[in-house]
């Protein structure tokens, strides 16, 4: 599992349409955005009324949702099979109002039992949150 | 705090979305630390362990504050489903007033 490429062509795009129809994310309106050759992925969210929180600024848990699915996305593309998340820190390093969300993941270490991968989310070009995670490989 | 799982709240394995469980977990500490203190706050860090999986249901999440500072506040949750510890979560919050 270590040795192999990341997903691209077919394979991709056949993640990309499960990823496309999980329930949350559709929720969330959370979209592809681009793939990377390091086997990252960059994944969206545009900002509305139903991502804000009390003080009128993205809620921490959606983005971290939009996080911990780029990384996810990234690891079912670098690593193949089924992963789960089991431990995930996000630190907030500022607010997020209006625009666009991106999240873009980077894979770490591929174990063979763990994971561990990193992801960052930007917003009208500064980054917002920081976030370090571990999966667990299911097969 | 409690929340009624329903199917958008699923994950593509048909559980409960990580993200689902860390926003309840999340909403409960922003919530008890404001009532504890009468000051609002904004989350500065949150780490969550997975334990288990969740299904439908209820899934609840109940928060303590491990200490509060002036500028600083360490609280933890625990997230339940059926019985079940699911999740557990240490966060720290920034007092913003």
């Amino acid at each position: 599992m270590t040795d192999s490429r990341p997903l691209s062509g077919e394979a991709l795009a056949s993640l990309q349409r499960t990823y496309a129809t999980v329930p949350f994310n559709l929720l969330l309106g959370i979209e592809f955005d681009e793939s990377h050759e390091d086997g990252g992925v960059t994944l969206r969210m545009p900002l509305a009324e139903s991502h804000l929180n009390c003080d009128g600024v993205a809620h921490g848990g959606a983005i971290f949702t939009l996080a911990d699915t780029a990384i996810s996305f990234g690891i079912a593309r670098a690593a193949g099979g089924r992963c789960t998340t089991v431990e995930a820190k996000i630190n907030y390093l500022r607010p997020a109002t209006a625009g666009t969300l991106t999240a873009r993941s980077h894979v770490l270490r591929t174990g063979r039992k763990l994971i561990v991968a990193r992801g960052e989310v930007h917003c009208n070009g500064k980054q917002i949150a920081e976030m370090l995670t571990t999966f667990a490989v299911l097969e | 705090m409690r929340l009624e799982v329903r199917d958008e709240h699923l994950n593509g394995a048909g559980v409960v979305h990580g993200g689902v469980t860390f926003t309840l977990a999340d909403s409960a500490l922003g919530y008890g630390i404001h009532k504890a203190l009468g000051k609002r706050c904004t989350t500065a860090e949150m780490k969550i362990n997975y334990l288990k999986p969740a299904g439908k249901g209820a899934l609840v999440a109940r928060s303590r504050i491990v200490r509060a500072g002036r500028r600083l506040v360490v609280a933890r949750a625990e997230v339940h489903s059926g019985g079940a510890h699911v999740a557990e979560v240490l966060s720290t919050f920034a007092v913003l007033e």
